[in-house]
């Protein structure tokens, strides 16, 4: 019931047509997008020292708890704002980085937010408590207060949301029950906006710092509203359709889809895409897919369980089926590869992505691929990129069996890797498979010496 | 893993957010009481138990009204809670300007008017205005500017200011407790009324 980025299946055959560009990167792609955050959270901060928020803190109980109240809210806000930011999903930065560290780092902005938000309110209570009494003080921040019982209201969502998100209480919950509770999120945040303009003493005294905080919150929206609804709607106005259907095994169906915006796409190998069916039933459900060819103007590719949940309705449909596509999203291309040799290290379902990426390789990087799996029927497309493999000046291995079995008791200890390949540490390592598979990978890699920047993964963020 | 029964599992998907939803919605209703006139009084009565409490100790002797009266009195007078800046001055010069012109209601005590400066505090500007006879005896005092900029500074100082009034006037000083809750406020009152005094005295 739960699809997962690494749930990538089987991978399909070369599609014709023209391969599509790649996504353009911007000045946000290239490692500034630190700064430009930190940048933008220091303006927000001068506005709090501006207004005396420093000196506050040393000038008595009151205007301590004050001025903490304020510099913890407008924090809260700007860690939020910035996870909005992130969850609007911008090409350049999730080109660059990938989707899953936009998701990773939306997750610590929120949970920053959830905390910083606690804080807000009990320094809030103090400031007020100290002067009026913390009976009152509850009643007016909580009611009394005009918008207070909004903002109230709106942290106790935030919270919820919060709390459903923290990954134990998250896995035990459907995807979309959890992500219906988790859009309530966008009207805790809006309820408390009322309450920064009106009493917040950075913006509602100040005209300047007022209409930058307004200016900020727009900014993010018309983003959020571009990035997400706009997205999704220009997807479902221009639908893909399934263009053919092929049987790789007998758990994999491999499907290709053409039409929509493919002449308006950028994309590449290794990439995955969001789809929707338009059908009754499973149109609400989105199901990501790594793109199991190098994507070009002839359609993007995916190859499908048979077995399962959604994924298995998707690979019962019939050609002409209508899809909403979005994407194609992931930072794990050639690109990351340059002229460099190259290293997959693939478990199990992850090959799909791999054999794309080997479809836009060239004798330079004479790849090397390592297959795991635990049967034997799970090894998909090893003809395929045994072919690509050596067409390319590499070799593809392949480990087979449970783990007990195997001659060597980790087979991806860094002493293995080694002496299997002995340029490692010349090469670029992609890592595409299940949890265990990309930890287990990443820590052999780092002991045999392989550089943390040339270790290239997505990780899971569900 | 599961079998789809998709109709129904849409809804129990959302069902939880729907719940959330509408129980916060409930929570906003029953929370926010409306921040008209109701609620300035609500603020006055809790401001006035705690404030009215160091006045009477300091006053000691005798406080010839019974503390809370003089906040009541004004507070209504108040048009509540719109932040334009001109609410204040004319609310609490209306008990003080008659007194200003006929200084003679109770004891006779003549002198000139004196505006003090303006000082800026961490809630807005406070302004004193003091009558101060050629003795040096303050025939009245009050306050012309006071923060003003956010309804809770409004209702504080609509309970404070008769008390720093009444505070002054029996100290016949600068020289007092101030009120707690209002501090800020009392802070720059006193410090307005100083100047005045020591520009007066000297």
């Amino acid at each position: 019931m739960v699809t997962e980025t690494t749930e990538r299946i089987a991978a399909p055959r070369r599609s014709s047509g023209q391969p599509l560009p790649r996504h353009r990167y911007t000045i946000l792609s290239d490692n500034h997008l630190l700064s430009f955050f930190s940048a933008a959270f220091g303006v927000v901060l001068t506005v709090w020292l501006t207004h005396g928020g420093l000196g506050a803190l040393f000038d008595g109980a009151v205007p301590a708890a004050t001025s903490l109240t304020q510099l913890t809210g407008i924090s809260a806000s700007f860690a939020g704002l910035g996870g909005l930011a992130l969850v609007s999903r911008p090409h350049a930065i999730e080109a660059r980085y990938g989707l899953d560290r936009v998701f990773i780092w939306h997750r610590i902005l929120g949970e920053t937010m959830a905390v910083l938000v606690a804080c807000h309110v009990v320094a809030g209570v103090f400031a007020w408590g100290l002067d009026s009494g913390f009976g009152a003080a509850i009643i007016d921040l909580t009611g009394r207060e005009r918008y207070m019982a909004l903002a109230f209201v709106g942290s106790l969502i935030i919270g919820v949301v919060t709390i459903t998100s923290l990954r134990s209480i998250r896995r035990q919950m459907a995807y979309e029950t959890w992500y219906f509770i988790h859009l309530t999120a966008y009207a805790g945040f809006a309820m408390a906006f009322a309450h920064e303009i009106v009493w917040g003493e950075l913006f509602a005294d100040d005209k300047f710092s007022r209409w930058l905080w307004i200016a900020l919150h727009v900014g993010i929206a018309i983003m959020l509203i571009r990035g997400r609804w706009g997205r999704l709607i220009a997807a479902t106005l221009h639908p893909f359709h399934i263009a053919e259907t092929r049987r790789i095994n007998d758990n994999t169906t491999e499907i290709r889809l053409a039409g929509g915006n493919l002449h308006k796409m950028a994309g590449d190998a290794g990439q995955f895409v969001i789809v929707r069916p338009m059908v009754r039933g499973l149109w609400w459900e989105a199901h990501p897919f790594s793109l199991s060819a190098a994507p070009t103007t002839g359609g993007l590719t995916i190859s499908v369980k048979t077995l399962g949940d959604g994924s298995a309705s998707i690979s019962r449909l019939p050609r002409g089926t209508r899809m909403i596509v979005e994407g194609p999203f992931g930072a794990c291309t050639p690109r990351a590869l340059e002229n460099r040799k190259v290293l997959f290290i693939v478990g199990g379902v992850g090959v799909t992505p791999v054999k794309a990426m080997l479809e836009r390789l060239d004798r330079r990087h004479q790849p090397v691929v390592l297959y795991r799996a635990s049967r034997s029927d799970d090894l998909i497309y090893v003809n395929e990129l045994r072919g690509m493999a050596r067409d390319l000046g590499g070799e593809l291995m392949t480990l087979v069996g449970p783990t007990a079995t195997l001659a060597v008791k980790d087979p991806f200890s860094g002493k293995v890797l080694a002496k299997a390949i002995p340029d490692l540490t010349d090469r670029v390592a992609f890592l595409c498979g299940p949890e265990r598979l990309l930890w287990a990978g990443r820590a052999g890699l780092r002991e045999a010496g392989v550089a943390a920047e040339d270790i290239h993964f997505e990780q899971p963020w569900w | 893993m599961t079998d789809h029964h998709p109709a129904a599992s849409l809804g129990k998907r959302l069902l939880p957010a729907i719940a959330l939803t509408a129980s916060a919605a409930g929570l906003v209703v029953v929370l926010d009481r409306p921040p008209n006139g109701s609620a300035v009084d609500g603020r006055g009565d809790s401001a006035a138990s705690p404030d009215a409490a160091p006045d009477t100790a300091a006053g000691a002797t005798p406080i010839p009204t019974p503390t809370a009266t003089p906040a009541p009195t004004v507070a209504p007078a108040v048009p509540v809670p719109s932040p334009s800046p001109s609410i204040v001055p004319p609310a609490v010069s209306s008990t003080t300007l008659p007194a200003a012109k006929q200084p003679a209601a109770a004891t006779t005590c003549e002198g000139k008017t004196i505006d003090g400066p303006t000082e800026n505090t961490r809630w807005g500007p406070v302004q004193v205005e003091a009558v101060v006879s050629s003795s040096g005896q303050i025939c009245d005092v009050d306050a012309i500017q006071s923060p003003n900029s956010h309804r809770r500074s409004v209702a504080i100082n609509n309970n404070a200011l008769p008390i720093l009034h009444r505070q002054v006037m029996k100290a016949q000083s600068a020289n007092i407790n101030g009120v707690s809750g209002a501090t800020v406020t009392s802070t720059g009152y006193v410090r307005s009324l100083q100047a005045i005094l020591d520009g007066a005295g000297g």
